[in-house]
């Protein structure tokens, strides 16, 4: 069955059909919500508040767009505007690191006798490199991870967030100048 | 060309995001360009440093509880959607005094209709509800039905046409015993549909009991108890789902949820239950089921949960006798 026929069924109240719907791109949505994100925690809230937003909002859908178009710029809006409650989660997990995910590595690191060096330094430039993201602007840092972690073409995020690809260009490289400046001391470490 | 392509170009490299032409021609001018060669050995460096970051993985188990949560916020957001200030919301939407009047006066007809049809027909019970076609030697008593859930399918047009749905809910008060089909189709309902976890599980203990007295349940509620064991938010619930399924000898709907719990439910003493349930098959074929064995065998490799892997490791071991 096409969206069109989904979407209309969903329309008039059909819960399958909007299941349906929803199960097509879901792991899309869950996935872009988990780059953007530092724990599973906030990506389903990301993916629940998403297709909450589509739920109340396809009756007024007007199928003038592509539904995966227009899901996709609410699940960008919804990952820039979940800002606030992520920094809030990050700034509690980062500063007890037990918490989080980077912090379960890191004591999973030290709990195990047999942990390498190696495996401790790999795990720390894991937690620099989520700081050094987390300093980005959201916007700078949707459109970094969509490229940078999720693979998309410029295009495909002009289209998923709305901006221009001139914009698309300009958040990655000054995401990629402000992330190079935060992480100028592991890169000088790293072998040529 | 300016330097400044070249730089973008590099930027680009780093996102894998060149043409063919476009990195053929970066690679000849970096052998040129002593800056551009430096600046690509850094943007090198900084690709490795940054594939460091941990992401959080989506696994089919991440995705299945993004979705049962999903499910349970729906499920409220159902119940609430039409209120009764949403429903004020829609009509004052309406621009012309003249639309309002004909959706008031064309919801008005169809409600006094349905509800003078009711009132006309109170003795027919499958006319009021799919859920109980037959009562059996319940006792059914209802009070006044009552509108809910209205909303328009087509807005009020200029000539007054107009087509809605809404909800007809009538209160019933249903007493009998859980061996009547009625009342357990009910309760197989309010199983799937019932928003108080609490409910839910005095409702699946209902059903369990039912299922102790005769070993073969109705397909419905069997297959709500399947619903509930594999969806349900609530680990009691799903529990006693569970516990209830206990009872009956495996089949493959039994045998495809059990394994559809053992990968995926995130409760380590459900997925115990789930693995003690095939124990019981053990002198039996059902667990030499290469399904369920390759399941054993993945569990008691990568289980998270220790207790876990040991029990699917005697299992197998066991069937493999």
């Amino acid at each position: 069955m096409v969206d069109l026929d989904l979407i209309q069924r969903a329309k008039r109240g059909d819960r399958a059909a909007f299941e349906q719907l929803v199960f097509r791109y879901d792991k899309q949505v869950l996935t872009i919500a988990a780059r953007y994100v530092q724990s599973a925690e906030d990506a389903k809230d990301i993916y629940q508040e998403v297709f909450m937003r589509v739920f109340r909002a396809l009756p007024r859908f007007q199928l003038r767009s592509q539904f995966s178009t227009w899901l996709f710029r609410i699940t960008t809006n919804v990952c820039l505007s979940h800002r606030s409650r992520r920094k809030r989660h990050l700034h509690t997990s980062l500063e007890h690191e037990s918490d989080d995910e980077h912090g379960r590595q890191v004591e999973g690191a030290l709990r195990d006798s047999a942990a390498t060096d190696h495996h401790a330094e790999k795990t720390d430039l894991a937690v620099h490199v989520a700081k050094a993201l987390e300093s980005l602007s959201p916007k700078q840092r949707m459109v970094f991870t969509m490229k940078y972690y999720d693979d998309y073409k410029i295009r495909e995020i002009s289209e998923m967030t709305g901006l221009a690809e001139g914009t698309v260009k300009r958040y990655l490289f000054s995401a990629t100048r402000k992330i190079r400046r935060s992480l100028k001391d592991l890169i000088e470490e790293q072998p040529s | 060309m300016k330097h400044e392509y070249y730089q973008e170009l590099l930027h680009l490299s780093l996102y894998g995001d060149l043409e063919e032409d476009e990195e053929r021609c970066l690679d000849e001018h970096v052998q040129t360009c002593s800056d551009c060669s430096t600046e690509l050995a850094e943007l090198k460096k900084l690709n490795a440093v940054l594939r460091q970051r941990s992401q959080v993985e989506v696994t089919d188990q991440l995705l299945d509880e993004a979705r049962r949560e999903l499910r349970v916020a729906l499920r409220i957001a159902e119940s609430k959607r039409f209120s009764l200030a949403e429903w004020i919301e829609r009509f004052t939407f309406f621009p012309m005094p003249s639309v309002r009047l004909a959706a008031v006066s064309g919801a008005t007809l169809v409600i006094g209709l349905s509800l003078g049809y009711l009132a006309f027909h109170p003795g027919e019970d499958s006319q009021l509800s799919g859920v109980m076609p037959a009562v059996g030697s319940s006792m059914v008593e209802r009070t006044e039905p009552r509108v809910s859930g209205f909303r328009f399918l087509q807005q009020p047009q200029e000539n007054g046409d107009v087509e809605i749905a809404f909800d007809l809910v009538t209160p019933v008060r249903l007493k009998g015993n859980v061996a009547d089909n009625a009342v357990q189709r009910v309760l197989a309902q309010a199983l799937m549909n019932e928003q108080n976890p609490g409910a839910r599980i005095r409702t699946v203990s209902a059903l369990a009991a039912q299922v102790d007295a005769s070993l073969r349940p109705d397909e419905e509620v069997k297959a709500a108890l399947i619903q509930a064991l594999k969806s349900d938010g609530n680990v009691g619930v799903r529990r006693e789902a569970l516990k209830a399924l206990r009872k009956l000898p495996i089949d493959k709907v039994i045998k495809d949820a059990l394994l559809y719990l053992l990968t995926h439910d995130r409760n380590p003493g459900i997925r115990v239950e789930a693995i003690n349930y095939l124990d019981q098959s053990v002198l039996t074929d059902e667990v030499r089921d290469p399904d369920i064995l390759k399941v054993l065998q993945e569990r008691m490799q990568k289980d998270e949960n220790n207790y876990v892997r040991i029990r699917a490791k005697n299992v197998y071991e066991e069937a493999q006798q």
